[in-house]
């Protein structure tokens, strides 16, 4: 049962993406309905397979194997544990919240529906991935629909986004391909992830061939030199549902270095660890001073966003394999956190665009959104109100075991990024900017708000159990 | 027992939060009082009766260990609690009998969640459950303010504050590997980096205390309501770090500079607290500076007693609270007026009969504070007592005799030579024992200096007084030393990195290379013989390179 169940998790947006294509939509909702029914239906069976498999298994579960009929010989493997499965959820969820704030949209979203759909489904074919094969190709895959959207409503500027999201994410790609052919060419068959820390590559290619899958990581990753592309892409990006799934990326980036790192990993790679801890810490100041010096509301998001994304990824890189418990619980929620963040940013931003104003002091005319605005920010500070809460507090214990220093940096830079995020909610509530407009300002709507309500009752409820909707 | 105080107080909160017709509130809160103050009575009974016993509950399980909230019921936790019980109490008495809040109902709530939460805190013993309360009565006080310019630098100075707090305890579990704050004591002979330790808790609780360097936050709620000011004082931040610094006491001895920090940061809270009571016009802004002084004498009478609480100090807090309440009342007999030089109308019977008030409390303070007095604190305890009548005097002093000020002659002089003789006849009596004689001498000299004082040369210099209205020198200090540099090392890298070295250099070179290929292969199909011929002779060099070079194997 859970076997096909995580198939047709994995194909079900790709069906929902098919009817979208085919929904009349000239009131701009049969194509957002289509959307919200299939991520719903999909989230109960994400639910359903919470409730089929072991959540406290280290091992994956719920495999489909399947040999490729033709050369090269493959075998591509489907499975997930309990961190994959989260994550799965989560990004559900984010897309979700995305959609709900897409029927504010003037332009029918029925192209940037489908190709979203098509994201996610390659998102659940990645996170699933067992083989690096497949693993590879859904790295690769999950970017086309973003290329394509980007294409659809990037506006003025989209050559000069496309270029830069080309550049970055296909060079990845290429260096990704480079490593698994030469992988392939070496053991001539496909190999399990968990396998491919014994596959002996001799002296002169092991080391090309990790940095290779290392780099590729890091490209979906803000690591400096990597951090600026992400960042003035996402500044152009007006959707909300596009800037969530740009946001999403570095989560691919993350998760490839939770699946390899440490456990499959040569030694020599590994011991390269406190080198990657130290670029990681840098660009987490580099991020949070940018942040912090920045006026614009989404840079600052953007910037909080991109700090935590790299304590992640100091927590990955940990000599220790316990943590990657607690850091899918805490992404569960960041996810969360950010997504719901970022449709109340894009409400407020567009507000101020319709009606020529600052968005300084505009919270104080939408009552649902400060509220909204106000209660995310306290969860994205990390105070106990959800799961972020102590599971960054065990990661940053660890880091603190390993590194004084490290763990100091990460603090300070966890300040500076909680500081911006509180500049940004002060400034939005600074009731000293009189608008003379207040009474034309509209405030977020009831389904939008409703949407919100429900994300922060998950999130209060996953501070006190992070699978609260399972069972055991 | 202490977890059916937490029962009973939790089912009163949450029955407060309910919502019901705005007519019945009146009876509501009306009963809410009552419960709690049957619920005191129960607590009051239990603390007689009461022996160790812990109950537990565990709020998440992970391979890192357990997350525990305890309640540990014993008669130190019974007392830690007693003081903020009631200066609850008597918050709650006040939201019922005075017309001060709005929202009444909601406010007897959040009243009663924080006392809930200060209870969690004290009796709680695990690192998670501390910072988990420490940062529960952080949002709480938000509700509190409910006002955007208190709360800015207020929430980032709690942040920053609670974020060292934070890293401590995930120092802490990380070296230990374990929750419980019982075993931070081991610390001494398992951890490094003691200073470092010492430095970044002591730096925590000093925001959370409002001690001098940190005081500004506390300052802005000036622009919130006055009962809330004085329950921010007395309910939440600075009485956290109060808590705090008894249970993490520990870890703060590893170093032995501790001592000497303290005292210094003491000292200056003091006298900094004094002149700014004195300068000060805004009532509030006065409260706040008399109130650095009140609770850096509360902690320097702890340091005396290495951090153990006793019952005395939980009668000198609820002692400073009332004096907090008397200020209040001031407030209300001056017409809620905050600027002093803006006083209008002056309930001269009001005031006098809350001076009265003011003395009487004084002397209840005074008397407990002498209690406490040891050899370490003596002369603390000597110079404190001087600048209290001073401050003290001073306010009273401003309030009756302001509008009076044409009348009144530059007489600094003879103030001063009051001072010293004050201070030398308390030292004679309080060496020679003689106590009523002390207090009977604080009463005089301090209505004596109300009659006299104010400091005319600042008072009556009105351009000397509004340029000391209006200088915030810590906010130029952080914004000097912190919060420029960083603003501009951040819009420095991101020119010189982001936009000059990544987009210029890097984007830019490879779209270069990318347009140079695109070029190539455009003239290859304008020339296609040339270009087929040098791209076969290209590919069979490779391919000879790799014959001849590669593993022949």
């Amino acid at each position: 049962m859970t076997h096909s169940l995580l198939l047709v998790i994995i194909f079900l947006p790709m069906l929902g993406s098919i009817f979208i294509s085919g929904a009349h939509d000239e009131n701009r909702k049969n194509s957002v309905n289509v959307a919200i029914f299939t991520v719903l239906s999909n989230v109960f069976l994400i639910l359903k397979l919470f409730s089929g498999i072991d959540t406290h298994s280290d091992n994956m579960q719920a495999l489909n194997s399947y040999t490729w009929p033709i050369l090269p010989r493959v075998n591509v493997v489907f499975g997930i544990d309990m961190p994959s499965l989260l994550l799965i959820l989560a990004v559900h969820l984010a897309m979700l919240i995305g959609i709900f704030a897409l029927k504010r949209e003037k332009s029918s979203p029925k192209s940037v529906l489908f190709f979203a759909m098509c994201f996610l489904s390659s998102c659940n074919a990645y996170f699933s991935a067992i083989d690096v094969f497949s693993f590879y190709t859904f790295f690769v895959l999950m970017i086309v629909p973003l290329f394509m959207q980007i294409g659809i409503v990037g506006g003025e500027k989209k050559y000069k986004i496309i270029s830069r999201f080309y550049l970055y994410n296909f060079i990845g790609a290429f260096l990704f391909l480079a490593a698994i052919v030469t992988i392939y060419a070496v053991v001539d068959r496909s190999v399990e992830i968990n396998q491919i820390s014994a596959v002996k590559l001799g002296d002169g290619y092991g080391i090309w061939v990790w940095s290779a899958i290392f780099l590729a990581f890091v490209s979906r990753i803000p690591v400096w030199p990597f951090h600026y592309w992400i960042t003035s892409i996402s500044n152009l990006i007006k959707n909300p549902l596009i800037f969530i799934q740009l946001n999403l990326i570095p989560v691919a980036g993350l998760y490839g270095f939770i699946r390899f790192w440490p456990a499959n990993i040569p030694s020599e790679i590994a011991s390269l660890a406190p080198v990657f801890e130290v670029f990681c810490v840098v660009t987490m100041l580099f991020i949070s001073f940018s942040g912090f010096g920045n006026t614009s509301v989404k840079e600052k998001l953007f910037a909080y966003t991109m700090v935590y994304y790299l304590l992640y990824l100091i927590g990955v890189f940990l000599p220790t394999d316990i943590l990657i418990d607690n850091i899918a619980y805490s992404l569960f929620a960041f996810i969360l956190v950010v997504a719901t963040l970022t449709i109340s940013i894009t409400h407020i931003e567009q507000e101020s665009e319709r009606l020529l104003i600052s968005s300084n002091g505009i919270l104080c005319s939408m009552p649902k959104a400060s509220l909204i605005y106000s209660m995310l920010i306290l969860v994205a500070i990390g105070l106990p109100v959800s799961a972020l809460f102590w599971n960054n507090f065990i990661i940053i214990s660890e880091i603190f075991n390993v590194s004084l220093y490290i763990g100091t940096a990460v603090i300070i830079t966890l300040v500076l990024a909680s500081i911006t995020m509180l500049q940004s909610l002060y400034g939005l509530k600074d009731n000293t900017c009189a608008f003379g407009l207040s009474d034309k300002i509209k405030d977020m709507d009831t389904t939008e708000f409703i949407v919100c309500i429900v994300v922060m009752v998950i999130l209060f409820l996953s501070l006190f159990k992070p699978l609260w909707f399972t069972y055991g | 027992m202490l977890a059916n105080t937490v029962t009973y107080l939790l089912f009163i909160a949450i029955f407060s939060l309910l919502r019901f017709r705005p007519k019945f509130d009146k009876f509501i809160i009306a009963g809410l009082t009552v419960a709690c103050l049957w619920v005191f009575n129960r607590f009051c009974l239990d603390w007689q009766l009461v022996t160790e016993s812990i109950t537990t509950l565990v709020w998440d399980s992970s391979k890192s260990g357990d997350v525990k909230i305890d309640i540990v019921s014993n008669r130190y936790n019974y007392m830690l609690i007693f003081p903020f019980f009631v200066i609850t109490l008597l918050s709650l008495l006040n939201n019922l009998l005075f017309k001060f809040e709005d929202k009444k109902r909601i406010f007897s709530a959040i009243l009663i969640l924080n006392l809930l939460s200060l209870i969690l805190l004290i009796s709680t013993t695990n690192l998670v459950g501390i910072i988990t309360f420490v940062f529960v009565i952080d949002i709480l006080s938000q509700f509190f303010i409910n006002n955007t310019y208190a709360s800015r630098r207020y929430s980032i100075y709690n942040l920053i504050a609670d974020m060292g707090l934070f890293m401590i305890m995930a120092m802490l579990k990380g070296k230990l590997d374990n929750l419980e704050i019982g075993n931070i004591a081991h610390y001494y002979e398992t951890g490094r980096h003691r200073d470092f330790i010492m430095f970044a808790v002591m730096i925590s609780l000093f925001i959370k205390f409002g001690f001098f360097l940190f005081q500004s936050y506390l300052l802005d709620l000036k622009n919130t309501k006055f009962h809330k000011l004085i329950l921010i004082l007395y309910l939440s931040t600075p009485m956290v770090a109060l808590i705090l610094v008894m249970k993490l006491y520990p870890l703060l001895v590893v170093s032995p500079s501790f001592d000497l920090c303290l005292n210094i940061i003491l000292a200056l809270t003091m006298f900094w607290g004094t002149i700014g009571t004195i300068v000060a016009n805004n009532l509030k802004e006065k409260t706040v500076y008399l109130n650095m002084m009140l609770i850096s004498m509360v902690v320097k009478l702890l340091q005396g007693v290495d951090f153990v609480f006793d019952i005395h100090l939980a009668l000198v807090l609820i002692a400073c609270f009332v004096l907090n309440l008397c200020l209040y009342y001031v407030h209300y007999y001056v017409g809620r007026e905050n600027n002093l030089y803006a006083v209008e109308k002056v309930s001269k019977t009001g005031i006098c009969i809350t001076l009265c008030a003011y003395i009487i409390t004084s002397v209840a303070f005074l008397s407990e504070l002498s209690l406490l007095v040891t050899d370490l604190n003596l002369i603390w305890v000597d110079v404190f007592i001087g600048l209290f009548i001073i401050a003290s005097a001073h306010i009273f002093s401003q309030i009756l005799y302001l509008k009076d000020k044409q009348k009144l002659g530059f007489d600094f002089y003879p103030l001063f030579i009051l001072c010293i003789c004050t201070f030398g006849a308390l030292y004679i009596i309080k060496t020679t024992g003689l106590w009523w004689l002390y207090i009977f001498a604080f009463v005089i000299s301090f209505l004596v200096m109300v009659k006299i004082y104010p400091l005319r040369f600042v008072l009556y210099n009105k351009l000397l007084n509004e340029k000391l209205q209006k200088i915030d020198f810590f906010a130029h200090f952080y914004d000097v030393l912190i919060v420029n540099p960083i603003k501009i090392i951040g819009r420095w890298l991101t020119v010189l990195f982001d936009f000059m070295f990544i987009e210029k250099t890097l984007t830019a070179m490879f779209s270069s290379l990318n347009g140079f290929t695109i070029r190539i292969f455009r003239k290859s199909a304008r020339h296609w013989a040339i270009y087929y011929l040098f791209n076969v002779i290209v590919a069979m060099v490779v391919v000879l390179w790799c014959f001849f070079k590669g593993d022949k194997q």
